[in-house]
């Protein structure tokens, strides 16, 4: 008996803990190893020794580095601010809607459910300048017409308008299920004493929402770190040594795509997790910063 | 609600199902347009100013998909990766959630949060060695490549220890005391209990594997191994003109998550509701 039970879970555990080395922790020590080679994954052995080469390049020679560092970062602090509280309204007005709720949440869930892929694509085809349907809706209320994805001014803001629609959803089903939970019993107490309705809402409601938003705030943050389909299928070709995607220009570059293009294409590999390790450590940093920041400090 | 009836309350209802209105229009009507793309034409897709209804209603664009762009295949594909990626996620969750909220040893805690922190690791980190290994292992455009990264889920390991932690000890150590093996036990008294929070955790892992489109890119170069998503990012780079095959694509990727969605919908939310995802 005493023996079955040591058995089991060291039986479970093993494989488990082999599959997190070869895909999780082997990846990650690799990648912070080989950003310090010229790497060729052919011959390891031959691969020279750079130091920190590869980052002093990033930093000095490669242009599209800190256009596609910016742009990740206005990326996501775009998101993030517009997806929280955006979502948080979204959850309010469902939470007091008394009909219809079921088809509310339908039509917000929806496009969240599909790929990124098929509502990226969708969304070249309504951005198309000359018979796209946004174009379309400009001149029928006589605005000008936009370049949209074909203006380099423009491409970077309609990624992120077609992104921040498909995770709204997320945003405020998470936020809806977090305001069920919430016991009724302070606001309640709350309306008894006296408060008005916004003061209830922003002293009672949203502190006890703190958890949800956390959770909320982290996972819009990392997932926006790591956009890399919509910008694939939305973007043009960059120019020059650019490789896929990121254009007009250099004018959507962002990091996961400078990981790919130099990785895949162009087979730096040493520089792609370079640009790797840079994004973990970013993402690390602001993730624990949330937590310090956001932690809510009591339970119910 | 407060019930109090006079103009200005009206008024404020009238707004509020107005606002509410409106989000639902911005949300389906790109959805519409789809629809309504996809049975024009190739001429007519490309009209300006561009119609809203079609003209000549016609499913050759649907054909077209499907006969000469052999997207079965591709549909085919994503179901295998996704089924097989799904319950083998399943199977390795729950059984790696019994084990961390019914037993106790050494560096547990230490473990769990290894396995969980994974979560914090862009994908950008992992992608190239990841790559890397399964070419060395010679499994580029096979099923297996695609499905082996997918196997475990640490979202899914964090969901079912925290809804396991619920289900009482006794159940367990009643079962041991009648003589039952440590995975009956698993078996017919776990996994039944937890249905709820399967149910979640799978819906999810299907989401995630259906509709990713990094990896397979990566590990994919083969046309007749494509995934869904990858053959729709394809349309955008062989057919780069053709908005027709591209609209028509992303309607039928939307097709099977609007009907499963429109039928599943309250099942879907509950299985959300109850994972409890309050961290």
């Amino acid at each position: 008996m005493f023996k079955r039970k040591v058995f089991f879970p060291v039986a479970v555990i093993i494989p488990i803990m082999g599959w997190y080395i070869l895909f999780i922790f082997y990846p990650v020590i690799y990648a912070l190893y080989t950003s310090f080679f010229l790497w060729i994954p052919e011959n390891p052995a031959v691969s020279p020794f750079v130091g920190l080469k590869n980052y002093v390049e990033l930093f000095t020679i490669d242009p599209r580095f800190k256009i596609a560092l910016i742009n990740t970062i206005v990326y996501v602090s775009l998101k993030t601010i517009i997806v929280v509280p955006v979502g948080l309204i979204l959850a309010l007005l469902l939470d007091k809607t008394p009909i219809g709720r079921r088809f509310y949440i339908f039509c917000i869930f929806l496009p969240a459910l599909c790929s990124a892929t098929a509502i990226g694509i969708l969304f070249t085809y309504l951005y198309q300048p000359r018979f796209g349907f946004f174009n379309h809706m400009l001149t029928k209320i006589s605005l000008p017409s936009q370049g949209f994805l074909s203006s380099s001014k423009q491409a970077l803001y309609c990624v992120l308008a077609t992104d921040i629609w498909q995770f709204l959803g997320f945003s405020t089903l998470i936020f809806y299920i977090g305001l069920i939970n919430v016991p009724r019993t302070f606001t309640e107490a709350a309306l008894i004493d006296g408060a008005g309705k916004f003061r209830i809402f922003w002293s009672v409601t949203v502190p006890l929402l703190g958890h949800t938003l956390l959770f909320i705030s982290i996972y819009t943050m990392i997932n926006a770190f790591q956009v890399f389909d919509f910008i694939f299928v939305m973007t043009s070709t960059g120019g020059g040594t650019g490789g896929s995607a990121g254009g007009p220009g250099y004018s959507s570059y962002i990091l996961a795509l400078l990981v790919y293009n130099e990785g895949m294409l162009r087979l730096r590999i040493g520089k792609a997790t370079a640009v790797a390790t840079i994004l973990f450590i970013i993402v690390m940093v602001l993730t624990l910063l949330q937590f310090k920041v956001l932690k809510p400090k009591w339970e119910y | 609600m407060i019930e109090k009836r006079g103009p200005r309350q009206k008024l404020a209802k009238l707004l509020w199902y107005g606002t509410i209105f409106v989000i639902c229009v911005i949300m389906l009507l790109p959805f519409f347009w789809m629809f309504m793309s996809s049975f024009k034409s190739g001429l007519e897709i490309i009209r300006i100013p561009p119609t809203l209804w079609p003209e000549h209603f016609t499913f050759r664009n649907y054909s077209t998909i499907f006969r000469r762009l052999a997207f079965s295949r591709y549909f085919f594909n994503s179901f295998v990766v996704s089924g097989v990626s799904t319950v083998v996620a399943l199977f390795t969750s729950s059984l790696t959630g019994f084990v961390f909220s019914k037993y106790r040893f050494r560096g547990k805690e230490v473990i769990f949060m290894s396995f969980i922190g994974a979560l914090m690791i862009p994908f950008a980190v992992t992608i190239l060695p990841m790559y890397l290994l399964i070419a060395k292992l010679n499994l580029l455009n096979t099923y297996i490549g695609l499905i082996l990264p997918m196997c475990v889920s640490p979202f899914g390991i964090f969901l079912m220890r925290q809804f396991m932690e619920g289900i009482p000890i006794e159940l367990v150590e009643a079962a041991r005391l009648d003589g039952a093996s440590e995975f009956w036990i698993y078996r017919s008294i776990m996994v039944p209990l937890s249905s709820a929070a399967l149910a979640g955790v799978g819906v999810f892992t299907f989401l995630w594997t259906w509709n990713q489109l990094w990896w397979p890119l990566m590990v994919i170069s083969k046309a007749k191994m494509r995934t869904l998503p990858l053959a729709l990012a394809a349309l955008t780079w062989q057919h780069a003109k053709r908005y027709d095959m591209i609209v028509t694509g992303a309607a039928i990727a939307a097709i099977p998550v609007i009907i499963i969605f429109a039928f599943a919908q309250q099942k879907l939310v509950k299985g959300i509701t109850l994972t409890g995802i309050k961290v």
